[in-house]
């Protein structure tokens, strides 16, 4: 079952005594121990200097992270974001966390997940409490793989498919994405999300607001504010590719990821499991042109590496 | 099988020696603390076990814990290296040579004995407690038998002595071997790292590989470059990484946090600000920090710089923020203090999450024009290490193994405790007319002593200090926000307490005032909240009282984000140095006004009489005696509200104090 976290600034948290940054709200039976991982994954750095007033211009950070630290299958699904003033006049901020099991696993992916409306809180202004009821996960997917955010921000909806080609499982290369304020990161990974068959979305991590890894943490797509520390950073990891979102992108490769991203094209899990097949080849290789044969007769192989699966 | 429902009150050790021998002792006072010298409650006499090893104590939830306390053999339980133990039931565990079996009832000892032995066989051989400290030791050093696993992790631990190293003959001065070099002829005791505190020997510092192919550390994460243990050098003196880089950056063998090569070279001095949420800590660290970029190299001949400026990086942005701000009638402020990101560092030790805040760091030294510059050169450079702690931190039951983040505490050679009347009741009621938003009738009120006592607590428990027994340190209690308050106190204060002094060719701090001035403040305190004065004392051997306040006006509200900032034209510090200048004072870096220029008031007739460590001083026309701590005593004070002065005797033998 899904358990939720929500760590804020209040006057009273929900463990007595507590008061300012602290937890007041999880699901009853929620691992104790899991508490301080969570509360340690609510770190938010505000874009902007607190006289320039754009509070509400704040990049909210949706994010989807895995650590051993959680345990093998299970992820961490978090908004975080700035929360204007607490009862002390001083700047609060808002995290709301959503442990997911591996049962909870829908088709749509994390990102999915966090699009749905009304899923993640927002604002809290209730008095410390305990939900008795687990976190239910919507089920559903997207309806079609096109991404249209790609194309009205880059002209070229293929372009999803530069994150999606990076993805090999938890040794996926880190992808950076370098955003200016006002860009809605959270749809862009979506789609990118999109081009993947299911049961390898929730093994993608990102977060559409990046600024530091939190320790035992992998984060495969992160998305760093322009000129901030973290993208000084990202351009210094030899081992990262950097995707800039604020100047004009160079045309990208015509590979089946980049096809389907652009047409939309949705035959079938067929389709999409094939496409994810060429992920082998590296990004500068473009995947030789026939098809690699589907073998989806054997449930125990990973898509990916074409190995046994070495989970469960 | 759970017995631990209730408060436990009472417990049985078992200590079982290196020879087998046992005895059994009866536990009924926590914190009991557990060590090689005699000042322990639990005295073992092994030289495997530390001279304060680990305590015993009760949690909050009146569960019994045995925590280790930076031990350098540490605890294990069930071949596993642990940092504390709940101990609801029998638990067997291994400190050094020795075993504990621990039990709620004596009965409860008695168990299958099997695991003892087993445990022994399973232990790393541990070094000698008593050969570490003369050498080289730390915890670190004997870890668990590796697994293939963690092959890289304790390859890096490997205790290799510093002359088995090719060291060049003549490194460059100021390179890290030059450092290790002169480190390890100094004698002095180790280095204690700014991060998460740990002691150890000079020639365990770790390096930071440079080749971009040498990342992945167990304990900074995968994207962190690799600490290694050196094994050879440039000739300039800087260690060389697997790769061949030249590799300047050294770090801690515990955290693996980078330690400024500066700090480890100049000893600490570790400050702690302790206080509630909201009572202006971070504030008043940058007005502090930003006027001693003055006071001390214009007024004192001493430089104080930033050690360096990725650590200060936060700290300077809060001085940009307030005192370089562009537009003077902007309404400026920072950002809530939080309780984990760009404050603190996140590591795995041990496969445990912990947080640990991230250290300012200064460098003091004598200026070249400073009169004794050569005398005082080497003992007066000192790296000045202080933290910004989130006041959540210092609530009761927010101190935990992975989330050590006030141990500073047991380090801090001075402690600044803000007190913020503006959160008192009994003081806003006789406070009036004010425009500060947080004296609204809705603003927050906070029993702040609470925050104190849980500091003591923490502190106790951290050294093993006797309840009865007082720190040596001196406490300074700030009563912040004096712009609001200072009506109540019956003086009128210089801005800078210091005069220039010929002799001394700097400044001399006004010791005689600020003492004054404490025991003006204290008289107040005493009036409005005794229970703080009576809190601070029963820890301190000496608590200085002073007004301040960082900012030297009211905070106003943004108008549409309901936050409140300050304008920086509105700025207006007061004796935001004057606590750290007594510090130095004390620590003899500053001088004080030489007895023959200090002023003398006309004295009144009193008599003191000297009870534990308060002299009962009666005045005349007085018909109760006024309460003098000792710790005053030598200095010319003033009655508040009144022309009376009178000065109290030295005591001949000191209070009873008790400090690590
Ligand atoms: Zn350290």
């Amino acid at each position: 079952m899904a358990y939720e976290l929500i760590y804020t600034s209040s006057e009273r948290g929900l463990r007595p005594g507590t008061s300012g940054f602290c937890t007041v709200a999880y699901t009853k039976g929620l691992p104790a121990q899991k508490i301080p991982l969570l509360e340690a994954l609510s770190g938010y750095r505000n874009a902007y200097a607190f006289q320039e007033g754009k509070s509400g211009q704040e990049p909210v950070s949706w994010c989807h992270y895995r650590s051993p630290l959680f345990g093998r299958e299970v992820s961490v699904l978090s908004r975080i974001s700035a929360a204007g003033a607490d009862h002390t006049g001083r700047s609060n901020k808002l995290a709301h966390h959503i442990l997911v099991g591996e049962s909870e696993r829908v088709a749509g992916g994390p990102a999915w997940v966090s699009l749905q409306p009304g899923f993640f809180r927002e604002t809290w202004n209730e008095e410390p409490h305990c939900f008795n009821e687990p976190k239910f996960l919507p089920s559903g997917d997207f309806g079609d793989c096109r991404a249209r955010c790609w194309e009205a921000l880059t002209g070229d909806g293929g372009h999803a498919a530069l994150l999606a080609e990076n993805v090999n499982g938890d040794d996926g290369r880190v992808v950076v994405l370098l955003f200016e304020p006002g860009m809605d990161m959270l749809p862009l990974i979506g789609e990118a999300m999109a081009l993947l068959p299911w049961h390898v979305r929730w093994r993608v991590t990102y977060n559409t607001y990046f600024t530091a890894l939190p320790a035992g943490m992998l984060c495969t797509w992160r998305c760093c504010l322009a000129g901030s520390d973290a993208a000084r950073e990202a351009r210094r990891n030899p081992r990262a590719m950097v995707i800039d979102l604020t100047s004009p992108l160079p045309p990208v490769e015509d590979t089946p990821m980049a096809a389907l991203a652009r047409e939309g094209r949705r035959n079938g899990q067929k389709e999409l499991q094939s496409v994810s097949l060429t992920l082998e080849e590296p990004m500068t290789a473009p995947p030789p042109p026939q098809r690699l044969s589907l073998r989806s007769e054997s449930r125990e192989i990973n898509m990916l590496t074409l190995k046994p699966r070495q989970y469960r | 099988m759970d017995i631990a429902k209730e408060t436990v009150t009472e417990c049985y050790v078992r200590v079982v020696n290196r020879d087998g021998e046992t005895r059994t002792c009866h536990v009924v006072r926590f914190p009991c603390t557990i060590g090689r010298v005699k000042e322990r409650d639990l005295v073992i006499e092994d030289p495997s076990v530390s001279s304060l090893h680990a305590s015993l104590s009760v949690n909050a939830e009146g569960q019994l814990c045995l925590e280790d306390l930076g031990s350098t053999n540490g605890i294990y339980h069930h071949y596993v290296q642990v940092p504390q133990l709940v101990i609801t039931q029998r638990e067997e565990v291994v400190l050094g040579q020795v075993t504990l079996v621990i039990a709620l009832t004596e009965a409860g000892l008695e168990a299958t004995p099997s695991v003892i032995e087993m445990a022994r066989k399973a232990m790393p051989t541990p070094q000698s407690e008593m050969s570490a400290a003369a050498t080289t030791a730390s915890a670190m050093a004997s870890p668990p038998a590796p697994t293939a696993k963690e092959e890289t992790t304790s390859k890096s631990h490997k205790i290799l002595k510093f002359n088995e190293l090719s060291i060049p003959s003549n490194p460059l001065d100021g390179s890290p071997a030059a450092t290790i070099s002169r480190l390890v002829g100094s004698g002095r005791g180790g280095i204690v790292c700014p991060h998460c505190w740990h002691r150890f020997a000079v020639d365990e510092f770790l390096f930071i590989a440079r080749h971009q192919s040498l990342v992945g550390d167990p304990v900074l994460g995968p994207e962190a470059p690799i600490r290694f243990m050196p094994s050879r050098f440039t000739p300039e003196g800087n260690a060389l990484d697997a790769a061949g880089m030249s590799c300047p950056d050294m770090a801690c063998p515990r955290c693996h946090l980078r330690i400024p090569q500066a700090a480890s070279e100049m000893p600490p001095l570790f400050l702690s600000i302790v206080g509630a949420p909201a009572s202006g800590k971070s504030y008043f660290l940058t007005s502090m920090t930003w006027a001693l970029r003055s006071v001390l190299p214009r007024n004192f001949a001493i430089a104080f710089t930033d050690t360096d400026a990725v650590n200060n990086q936060i700290l300077n942005d809060f001085e940009e923020t307030l005192y370089l701000h562009l537009d003077p009638n902007e309404i400026v402020g920072l950002r809530k203090t939080e309780l984990q990101g760009e404050l603190y560092n996140q590591v795995l030790i041990d496969n445990m999450l912990v947080n640990l805040p991230k250290p300012f760091m200064f460098t003091m030294m004598p200026a070249e024009h400073h009169p004794r510059y050569q005398e005082v050169k080497a003992g007066m450079s000192r790296t000045l290490v202080l933290y910004d702690n989130a006041g959540e931190h210092f609530e009761p039951g927010m101190d935990q193994a992975d989330n050590p983040t006030t141990q500073h505490l047991l380090h801090s050679d001075t402690i600044f405790f803000l007190y913020d009347p503006t959160k008192d009741v009994r003081f806003r009621r006789r406070i009036s007319g004010s425009q500060d938003p947080q004296m609204e009738p809705t603003a927050r009120v906070q029993r702040q002593e609470i925050i104190l006592t849980e500091m003591i607590n923490r502190i106790k428990k951290y050294s093993g200090m006797k309840s009865g027994g007082k720190s040596a340190r001196t406490l300074l209690l700030l009563v912040s926000k004096y712009d609001v308050w200072k009506d109540l106190l019956d003086m009128e204060l210089p801005e800078s307490p210091w005069q220039w002094n010929s002799a001394c060719n700097t400044c001399a701090l006004d010791v005689d005032l600020i003492k004054n001035v404490s025991f003006a403040v204290r008289q107040l305190l005493e009036d409005v909240c005794p229970e703080v004065v009576a809190t601070a004392e029963s820890f301190a051997g000496e608590v200085l009282y002073l007004p301040n306040s960082a900012l030297g006006h009211s905070p106003e509200k943004q108008e549409d984000s309901g936050m409140i900032g300050i304008r920086p034209k509105d700025i207006r510090p007061f004796w935001v140095s004057v606590p750290m200048l007594y510090f130095l004072y004390e620590g003899g870096f500053i001088p004080s006004i030489p007895e023959e220029s200090r002023v003398r008031h006309p004295e009144a007739a009193v008599s003191c009489k000297l009870s534990g460590d308060v002299y009962f001083v009666t005045l005349p026309g007085r018909p109760m005696p006024v309460q003098v701590p000792v710790f005053f005593a030598g200095y010319q004070l003033r009655l508040p509200g009144t022309d009376l002065w009178f000065t109290v005797p030295p005591v001949k033998t000191a209070p009873n104090m008790a400090e690590t």
